[in-house]
């Protein structure tokens, strides 16, 4: 079963996509924490608080 | 940020007064069509900043969605509505197995995040979309 899906997952996205994807998610997160950092320490400190 | 507004008592348009929300535009290099207009309006003054990727792998793509909506009667759309059960696949998590080798994480611990918080945030559906067997938390 996993190697079936395996299978049709390589066959769905290939390596250099997802390499490509993943680094664009990375970066997105790099650009949020400069972006403003002080709202996001802001919206997320009372949050803390009640989790 | 209806969090923070609840927890320091501001409405969300004083909150919105005090932060200039900038949003992350994940773009596909293969997509060559006009954007919508609005997109890039705020991509042009900055609110929007662009990451650009070869092709978004997960979408469009049912496998790698684990939310299902509700049918409307008009097929071409869905209800507000997450329909019952989630459904994770193999391949999703295959593949968030991948992109976590990728990035340098243990494979083992990734997951899908936040699916009750999903059902929880149901009760801000309009009560017109409401749906006896969506999933429920009490």
């Amino acid at each position: 079963m996993a190697d079936t899906s395996r299978e049709r997952l390589d066959a769905l996205v290939s390596k250099e996509d997802l390499e490509s994807f993943v680094a664009g998610l990375i970066e997105a997160n790099q650009l949020i924490d400069r972006v403003n950092p002080d709202i996001i320490e802001q919206l997320c400190r009372p949050r803390q608080a009640y989790e | 940020m209806n969090s923070f507004a609840g927890h320091a008592k501001l409405t969300n348009e004083e909150v919105a007064a005090k932060a200039r929300y900038v949003q992350i535009g994940v773009e596909q290099s293969t997509f060559t069509k006009a954007r919508n207009a609005e997109y890039e309006r705020k991509r042009a003054e900055g609110l929007i900043l662009p990451v650009r990727v070869n092709r978004i792998v997960t979408m469009d793509n049912p496998l790698f969605c684990p939310v299902r909506y509700v049918p409307a009667a008009d097929a071409s759309r869905n209800l507000p509505v997450i329909a019952n059960p989630f459904n994770v696949s193999q391949e999703y998590m295959l593949l968030l197995g991948s992109m976590a080798r990728i990035a340098g994480t243990d494979p083992d611990l990734v997951g899908p995040r936040n699916l009750v918080r999903m059902i929880e945030h149901q009760k801000y559906v309009p009560k017109r979309y409401w749906y006896s067997e969506a999933p429920q938390i009490a």
